[in-house]
């Protein structure tokens, strides 16, 4: 479905992803997991054609992610990236207006969901309400994958519940979902794939049910055991 | 490309707004003064300062126009906002050329706003002073400005297009500089300094061709015409090869 294929992004002499090898299949929901500036995001960017890789490639359904790839390919970033002078209802109408599969409807009830007011600014949101109102405008596309770039970032228990339950929702045979956070426990809950990445390289890609039948290890064990905190933590 | 010019043109629509309350203002003193004149009378303080203002807003409008669109562009290109631009199923080509025809558009709507504006008040000023007197007015205030300046209606819409022309061209030729800073010297030293020597080197290159094509060509209309062309061929080169350079080396 989204692969990339030996890709690599340089930012002057930092290497952010290091030739990464990764296919994101239908019917998973990924977690992306690595520490701050491991590379998620960047691999996340160019996955959605915001950044061009320095090499390498990464193809949507066979073809090099573009024009036509964001029409099937749904990307949260993590950063508020609303114009300001947009209300709620006005971020809706230029989903609507751009994406053939973003349902009106569908934003409403997420929205009734969050407890997000259409007529409110997107100046005068709270980093909570924001990054909901992120999320109702990314799942309310009837996206072939989803990119959600710490979707679990700033907000409370409850509308973490809200988000998660979304998502699961949404997973379905014909969709991918890929999810990057550093808050394993929150991943834990939701993927049945795990992406480890670090220093922008991927370490290994699990299926989590199997790494906790066969080896008896949780994602966040593996987590410790890959960066190496598990010391820390233990004390 | 529709819904890409209607958000180019609400991201720009205050000042456009306001600019249009601007004029109107304007145009309310030139009335109260022309309702004040007497037929064949001389024009006072009032109307005078309307017409300069009416004046120095259709340049500084147009000014505005294009320089807003420019720095509109400078944010989609540096700031988190661009992801609402960029992660939309549109290429460059169209990104680019949604901007600057929205661009075109507003300041071909402006132009012709001002332009119309201006023979409003115009014949206003023709009907309480008569032919001869607006006449001699209307030559004095030309020749002040420039002494090549003919007063005819043909001539002034000359004027008009290659303001217009050349404007335009000029803000492609930003865009290109703004893009070219934002991508191929994106984080370098001298980045801002290096796109600003670019955009004058264009904009003095695009001044030599315009000379060069139009001369041998006496008439100063037709001079205005051809030079006009010029500018429009050269902001479609331009924003080609911005749009390409989007297309091809930059990241949001």
């Amino acid at each position: 479905m989204l692969k990339s294929e030996k890709v690599t992004r340089r930012f002057d002499f930092k290497v952010a992803v290091d030739a990464m090898d990764l296919e994101i299949q239908a019917g998973h929901v990924y977690a992306m997991l690595g520490p701050n500036g491991s590379g998620k995001t960047t691999w996340m960017k160019m996955a959605a054609g915001l950044v061009k890789p320095s090499s390498g490639k990464v193809l949507f359904e066979g073809r090099p992610v573009g024009r036509e790839s964001r029409k099937k390919v749904a990307y949260m970033p993590t950063e508020p990236y609303f114009y300001l002078w947009m209300s709620v209802r006005d971020l809706g109408r230029y989903y609507r207006d751009f994406f053939a599969d973003f349902s009106m409807d569908r934003y409403r009830g997420l929205l009734g969901q969050m407890e997000l007011e259409e007529g409110l600014k997107a100046k005068t949101l709270s980093s909570g309400m924001a990054a909901k109102l992120k999320i109702a405008l990314t799942m309310a596309r009837d996206a072939k994958v989803y990119l959600l770039d710490e979707p679990f970032n700033g907000i409370d228990l409850l509308a973490r519940d809200e988000i998660r339950a979304c998502i699961l929702r949404e997973a379905s045979p014909e969709k991918a979902l890929v999810l990057s956070s550093h808050l394993v426990e929150e991943m834990e809950a939701v993927a049945d794939r795990a992406v480890f990445i670090k220093q922008g390289k991927l370490v290994e890609e699990r299926d989590l049910e199997e790494m906790r039948t066969a080896e008896g290890v949780s994602m966040a064990d593996r987590y410790r055991a890959i960066f190496g905190h598990a010391k820390e933590d233990r004390a | 490309m529709i819904a890409l010019l209607k958000y180019e043109w609400r991201k720009t629509r205050t000042a456009k707004l306001m600019l249009l309350v601007l004029a109107a203002l304007e145009e309310l003193g030139f009335l109260w003064g022309i309702l004040r004149l007497e037929p064949g009378g001389r024009p006072d303080g009032l109307i005078g300062t309307s017409l300069f203002l009416l004046f120095l807003m259709a340049f500084g409008g147009i000014l505005l126009i294009g320089l807003q669109s420019v720095l509109v562009l400078q944010r989609d290109l540096n700031t988190k906002q661009g992801y609402m631009l960029f992660m939309t199923p549109r290429n460059s080509y169209q990104i680019l050329g949604a901007k600057l025809l929205e661009n075109g558009l507003s300041l071909a709507v402006a132009g012709g706003f001002f332009f119309l504006l201006g023979l409003l008040d115009a014949s206003l000023l023709m009907g309480r002073l008569g032919l001869d007197q607006f006449w001699n007015m209307a030559k004095g205030a030309l020749t002040a400005l420039d002494e090549a300046l003919r007063f005819s209606w043909d001539s002034m819409l000359c004027h008009v297009a290659y303001i217009l022309a050349s404007w335009l061209a000029t803000v492609s030729i930003a865009y290109l500089a703004v893009i070219v800073s934002a991508s191929l010297l994106n984080g370098k030293r001298f980045n801002v300094f290096a796109s600003f020597v670019f955009f004058i080197f264009l904009t003095v290159l695009m001044g030599r061709l315009m000379r060069l094509c139009a001369v041998g060509v006496a008439e100063i209309d037709a001079v205005l015409l051809v030079r006009s062309a010029i500018a429009l061929g050269y902001a479609v080169a331009v924003y080609a090869a911005a749009a390409w350079l989007m297309e091809r080396h930059l990241s949001v």
